[in-house]
């Protein structure tokens, strides 16, 4: 190849090269101000903003101005918008549908928010997690407790006995250890919820457990609710050297100080 | 003569019409500040912050706005006030800024905020022209 061709070639590569990132910026322009639009519709009142939200939603637009969209339905608090969000939960697919349940969930309208327990029934995993998620963002513990009081399939109610610790609904998990008596999840979720009473409470859980896995749960528990007094205090009554050297991995897991109270108890014989 | 006369007056008068902006939004006097102007017909009043003599804030007063404060430029100082304006104008003083892709991005975002919060048919096609223009 020739001087000439070559300059030619690198020249036509580099008009190439700048009219794409031209074109590229542009585009990423009028996106954006596709978005900023959109999102100015949230001051706008409902009945200018909600034909302009429809048309976004049902036309050719990216996922994420959709999605947008979406949060601005939820922000009208007006039957026409809550109703439209609830048909995108119900009749959509993917992240869209899924974007539309939490997006019920922020809102937090009420009649919106007892809609989606038929959603949930008739869901698959993911729309199962998103509705789940949306009862957690609107604080409805009454919903989730009513999954996982209803529920025969194992896993879902530990999904959602794990959302109600995360909830801190401490009364709802209560009622359901009265109701189903104690399991690995809902031990899990005493420990997430913070909850002091129900933390204090995995050590005579662990004392009084009949199963290993309830004895064991408690421990992960009580490592999950960073409560090492009440590991301390086991390991002092521990009954065997196993359970001894169970508790103490479990400190040493937290990384607790406590560990190094009883190496040093140990070194004086006092344990 | 005469027809030579009205003729160049009326071909004049024509390209004087097609120079004309439509709906021209009114001028702001080029001093650095805020101005402020109520907008006829609404409790609304709209605050704009000039430098350079060009727009560099909007704020906009009104019973139901939802915009938050914090970490925003305050409005203190002198603030010229330019009375009243039509909610024609102050759209057109809006969809200048938005347009103006020389401005900071803030303050054409704030602009469009503005324009959302108007009653106007002009704001809203604007709106639908932005968000269904075909794209390119």
């Amino acid at each position: 190849m020739n001087t000439t061709t070559r300059l030619a070639l690198g020249a036509a590569l580099l008009l190439l090269a700048t009219g794409s990132l031209a074109q590229t910026d542009t585009t990423d322009d009028a996106e954006s101000l596709r978005m900023t639009a959109l999102e100015a519709l949230i001051t706008a009142p409902p009945a200018r903003a909600m034909p302009i939200v429809d048309k976004v939603l049902s036309g050719n637009h990216s996922a994420k101005l959709k999605e947008r969209a979406l949060f601005i339905l939820s922000q009208m608090e007006t039957p026409e918008s809550q109703s439209r969000l609830l048909a995108f939960a119900n009749d959509s697919q993917g992240e869209l549908q899924t974007e539309a349940i939490r997006m019920i969930g922020i809102g937090g309208d009420k009649d919106a928010l007892a809609s989606l327990g038929e959603i949930y029934r008739g869901g698959n995993a993911d729309v199962r997690d998103a509705v789940l998620e949306a009862y957690l963002i609107a604080d409805d513990t009454a919903a989730v407790f009513n999954i996982a009081a209803n529920t025969q399939d194992e896993e879902e109610f530990s999904e959602a006995v794990t959302m109600l610790g995360a909830m801190g609904a401490n009364a709802e998990l209560r009622e359901l250890r009265n109701r189903a008596g104690l399991s690995e999840s809902l031990i899990e979720a005493l420990a997430i919820s913070g909850d002091p009473e129900s933390i204090n409470e995995l050590v005579d859980i662990y004392r009084n457990a009949e199963t290993d896995e309830i004895r064991n749960s408690a421990l992960e528990g009580l490592m999950i609710a960073g409560h090492d007094e009440g590991l301390l205090e086991l390991y002092r009554g521990a009954g065997s050297a196993a359970d001894k050297r169970q508790i103490l991995q479990y400190l040493v897991m937290m990384d607790s100080e406590a560990v190094w109270d009883l190496i040093d108890n140990a070194f004086e014989g006092t344990q | 003569m005469r027809t030579f006369k009205f003729n160049a007056l009326a071909v004049l008068g024509l390209a004087l019409l097609w120079s004309a902006p439509a709906n021209s939004a009114p001028s702001i006097d080029t001093s650095d500040g805020w101005y402020k102007w109520q907008v006829e017909g609404a409790a609304t009043t709209l605050f704009l912050y000039q430098e350079n003599n060009k727009p560099t804030h909007i704020r906009i007063i009104s019973p139901d706005c939802r915009i938050t404060w914090h970490g925003r430029k305050r409005i203190n100082g002198e603030i010229t006030d330019m009375g009243t304006l039509s909610l024609d104008d102050s759209v057109a003083m809006l969809l200048d800024i938005v347009r103006e892709k020389d401005l900071g991005k803030d303050v054409r975002e704030e602009a469009l905020f503005g324009l959302a919060q108007s009653d106007s048919d002009t704001a809203f096609e604007y709106f639908d022209q932005i968000l269904f223009a075909q794209k390119k």
